[in-house]
């Protein structure tokens, strides 16, 4: 059980008339990093809560690398372990960005001089240094959720939830965090992220799970959905003539349909592996067809999910 | 202006260390310890401080009159037919004699009252409007995920919060000081008064974070309203001190103990000053307060420290509620047995200060009626704690429903010892022990202590008990219901059924005397047990059970329903569409 992060063992919690979260066995390793997808009410933010004891679980039990987590004043070393940002997320207005840090590194016990090197690190991280005097009240919506991120990772926690934590950003703000996330995983936190950009968790993650109805319907590697769920497709375009080109394609036996999405491009159905594809390339070069575009790209995520049709909410 | 002072003049000071050890407390100072505040502070407490000593200099004699001038601070007693006036008098030197002790205790007085209004009324209305502002915006739930004790966030605001209030009577004291010691009030005694004053505010400050913790769904209102009865209260309970000539032998005179301002009491009698002068309460009238029979506030060390033992319990209770609550507010307020020990604890005080005897009274007979009088008091705060641990008790539809679902996966307790000690159950059985360990302490009292004829007041008892025990079936069942408003439905269901049977017969002019057998059924049947014959009581009681076991029944068949699983479910309406 020590070699999870996160275990949890039918975990379920009901509000009212239905079950928000049912009976969910996850198992995430130390240092992934895990996205958390599903429709609005499939039940992540419920279960992020749990796990980070904002929550109380109707029924199940939750262990952080081993250790029983339970929502009482018990668990003083398991909440330093844990960083939660949740979607919303409330801060103190009348405070300025460094005070606000000061205050809640003090609440996760950071003593001098500690303290003070460390707040400059997550300033330095979050890119907010020259704003560290400002009042909170004046930040951007971006750089409120930044200061959010160096609140929860102010404590080195070992152990992040993070529920959308890109919701409402421009793409830039949404590149930035990105970057945030790269560097945290690095230092060999584990991750565990829910969000709709897809796109996202699949720059980021290393393993997701899948939530419908209440229920964790999939979890597994990403390289594993890839590999069972998604297609490959390649992407082709000549200066010869089209027709020469579709022939030539018919005889590869792992081309399986093909899309004309311009007047000399088309898109393959490619069901072959990478030197397959390097077979598929030197056997067209050699037929002499004046290729101007030979790119490999997968299904993404996105399409992926689509395809799977979880999309019930709880 | 709106600068901090700076917290940490020297990193290793122990003021710094202090803020380091509880950073909430830090984030509240940090927060309102702004020059501009402080400026308007000290202003303040200069301000009362000014015109209360203007006020008190005004009664003084006018050095510009030559004739008699008469007041409060004379030392010379004009005799007159119908009252006595004291007037000024002139020494040999032509100056005025002015009784300048009194003078100071007046001062002291005044400014005892107004710290102690400012402390309680202020800071309990500036710690409520304040955890219902982070609780409303979401703040409070980041502290509850960090490392830190319940006990240290809720010291920290109750340290914190109030903290100009703090530094405002800070800056009344060397004044109270002097104004104490020029009176001729022992040093000691200004220190416990002190003290005591510090220990009510930690009982109130404790009621006032549980009340800012309990959901009504109206928490705009909730510092206004708290913080307005207990003034009130004080004003009441104050005015009661002042007016000097209260009885004290009654049993609602033990809620005096909840105001700090009556150890000036004490502190007036150890000026010794002459009787008559000071329209305060007297310790010949505190020495008519008794505790099962025993008057104990005469000795002002006991009397203290029963003041102080008073508050320091109700804190203990409140901070052990308070810490349960503040990590899971889904929780109930008391657990099963905690309400048991409070139970146990609280009869045997009310019991204590129902048993009064008056020195003065003529007869045997005046003591009994005396004590009879006191046990519909008894009554009627029993009920009333029996409507508080309905409150405190009663979990609500979803945590019933969750215990009704899951109870054989989670615990595999048998279900009577999940009734009775499990704090997700059904809060019947446990209101019904606590109901019974109250009824068995008191009991013995009334047949050894009261006539053969006073025991209508046993049966009263058992009365009001099972009437309680109905309110908590209909609360727990309508707290089971789906509407949102259930709170409030249980409550105007409980309050009507207290209110109205009264003002009904009220209107239709049936009185206790003239048909009691329906005031059986009231809030107060111990009012109504001594008209009527044992047969009608027996029926009441027998009609109240029938009631309970009713809606018991119908709430067993609710949970069940609750209880089953979705697959049970579904098949049971697979069959009924079936059929």
């Amino acid at each position: 059980m020590k070699e999870f992060a996160i275990a949890t063992y039918g975990l379920t919690k009901r509000f009212e008339g239905y079950i928000a979260v049912n009976e969910i066995d996850l198992q995430v390793k130390a240092g992934e990093v895990y996205g958390l997808i599903g429709p609005n009410g499939a039940g992540k933010t419920t279960l992020i809560r749990m796990l980070a004891t904002a929550e109380e679980p109707t029924k199940g039990e939750i262990y952080l690398h081993g250790d029983r987590l339970l929502r009482d004043d018990s668990n003083h070393l398991l909440k330093q372990r844990i960083g939660y940002l949740p979607d919303d997320f409330p801060l103190y207005d009348d405070l300025t960005v460094w005070d606000y840090l000061d205050y809640f590194a003090r609440l996760y016990r950071l003593k001098q001089p500690k303290r003070h090197l460390r707040i400059h690190e997550v300033l330095e991280l979050v890119q907010l240094e020259n704003k560290r005097k400002s009042l909170i009240a004046t930040l951007s919506r971006g750089m409120k959720q930044r200061l959010s991120l160096a609140r929860t990772i102010i404590h080195e926690p070992i152990l992040l939830l993070l529920d959308e934590p890109v919701s409402g950003l421009d793409p830039l703000a949404r590149q930035q965090f990105r970057q945030i996330i790269k560097v945290l995983q690095e230092a060999g936190m584990t991750i565990l992220i829910s969000s709709h950009v897809l796109s996202d968790l699949a720059e980021l993650c290393t393993s997701v799970g899948i939530m419908e109805l209440g229920f964790l319907v999939e979890s597994t590697s990403l390289t594993d959905l890839y590999q069972r769920l998604s297609s490959q497709q390649l992407t082709l375009s000549t200066l010869g003539k089209m027709e020469i080109l579709q022939q030539q394609l018919s005889q590869n036996s792992l081309v399986k349909t093909w899309e004309i999405i311009a007047d000399n491009r088309l898109k393959i159905d490619f069901r072959g592996g990478a030197s397959d594809c390097a077979e598929l390339l030197r056997s067209l070069v050699l037929a002499d067809i004046p290729l101007t575009e030979f790119h490999h790209s997968q299904e993404d995520l996105e399409s992926i999910f689509l395809k799977l049709g979880h999309q019930q909410t709880s | 202006m709106k600068q901090n002072i700076r917290l940490f003049s020297t990193p290793n000071s122990l003021w710094s260390k202090l803020l380091d050890s509880n950073p909430q407390l830090f984030r509240e100072i940090q927060g309102k310890l702004k020059t501009r505040n402080m400026v308007m502070v000290a202003a303040i407490a200069a301000i009362v401080q000014f015109i209360t000593v203007i006020f008190l200099l005004g009664q003084l004699p006018d050095l510009k009159l030559a004739a008699t001038q008469c007041g409060r601070y004379g030392m010379t007693v004009i005799y007159q037919e119908y009252s006595n006036q004291v007037c000024y008098a002139q020494n040999e030197a032509g100056n005025w004699v002015i009784n300048w002790q009194l003078w100071w205790l007046d001062l002291f007085i005044i400014l005892s009252i107004i710290g102690i209004f400012a402390l309680l009324v202020i800071g309990t209305y500036l710690l409520i409007a304040d955890t219902v502002r982070e609780e409303e915006r979401g703040t409070l739930n980041f502290i509850r995920l960090t490392p830190q004790s319940a006990g240290s966030v809720l010291l920290g605001k109750i340290l914190g919060v109030p903290i100009l209030v703090y530094t405002a009577i800070a800056l009344l004291l060397p004044l109270h000081l002097v104004a104490g010691l020029q009176s001729h009030i022992p040093l000691t005694l200004i220190l416990a008064f002190d003290l005591t004053v510090l220990a009510s505010c930690a009982f109130f400050y404790c009621l006032a974070l549980l009340w800012s913790l309990l959901d009504f769904g109206v928490s705009g209102l909730k510092s206004w309203f708290a913080s307005g009865l207990l003034g009130f209260l004080l004003l009441f309970a104050t005015a009661i001190l002042v007016d000097g000539h209260a009885k004290l032998a009654h049993f609602l005179a033990w809620t005096l103990m909840f105001n700090p301002a009556i150890l000036l009491t004490y502190l007036i009698d150890a000026s010794h000053l002459r009787f008559g002068t000071i329209d305060f309460l007297s310790t010949d009238n505190l020495a008519e307060l008794s505790f099962y029979g025993q008057a104990l506030w005469t000795k002002t060390t006991i009397g203290i420290g029963l003041i102080f033992l008073n508050f320091s319990l109700w804190t203990y209770w409140c901070w052990a509620i308070l810490k349960r609550r503040f990590h899971n507010p889904e929780k109930t307020i008391l657990s099963k047995v905690n309400s048991y020990w409070l139970t146990a604890w609280f009869a045997p005080i009310a019991l204590g200060f129902t048993l009064q005897t008056e020195s003065n009274l003529a007869t045997i007979h005046d003591d009994t009626y005396l004590i009879s009088n006191n046990f519909i008091f008894l009554q009627v705060c029993l009920s009333l704690f029996g409507l508080g641990l309905i409150f405190a008790l009663s979990p609500h539809r979803q945590t019933l429903y969750d215990w009704a679902r899951y109870r054989h996966q989670n615990h595999g307790n048998s279900l009577w010892k999940e009734l009775v000690l499990g704090d997700n159950s059904p809060a019947t059985v446990a209101i019904a022990i606590n109901l019974a360990i109250a009824i068995i302490f008191i009991t013995p009292s009334i047949f050894l202590i009261l006539p053969p004829s006073y025991q209508y007041i046993f049966w009263g008892l058992i009365l009001s008990t099972t009437n309680i025990l109905l309110y908590a079936v209909i609360a727990q069942f309508l707290l089971t219901l789906k509407t949102r408003k259930r709170v409030i439905w249980s409550i105007v269901a409980v309050a009507s059924m207290i209110i109205l049977p009264p003002v009904c017969l009220g209107v239709a002019e049936l009185t206790i005397r003239t048909i009691p057998q329906v005031w059986l059924l009231s809030f107060v049947p111990i009012t109504a047990t001594e008209y009527v014959s044992f047969a009608a009581i027996a029926v009441a009681i027998l009609g109240q059970w029938l009631a309970i076991t009713v809606i018991s029944l119908q709430m067993t068949r609710k949970l069940k329903q609750a209880g089953a699983s979705e697959t049970k479910i579904l098949m049971n309406r697979v069959n009924t569409l079936s059929n």
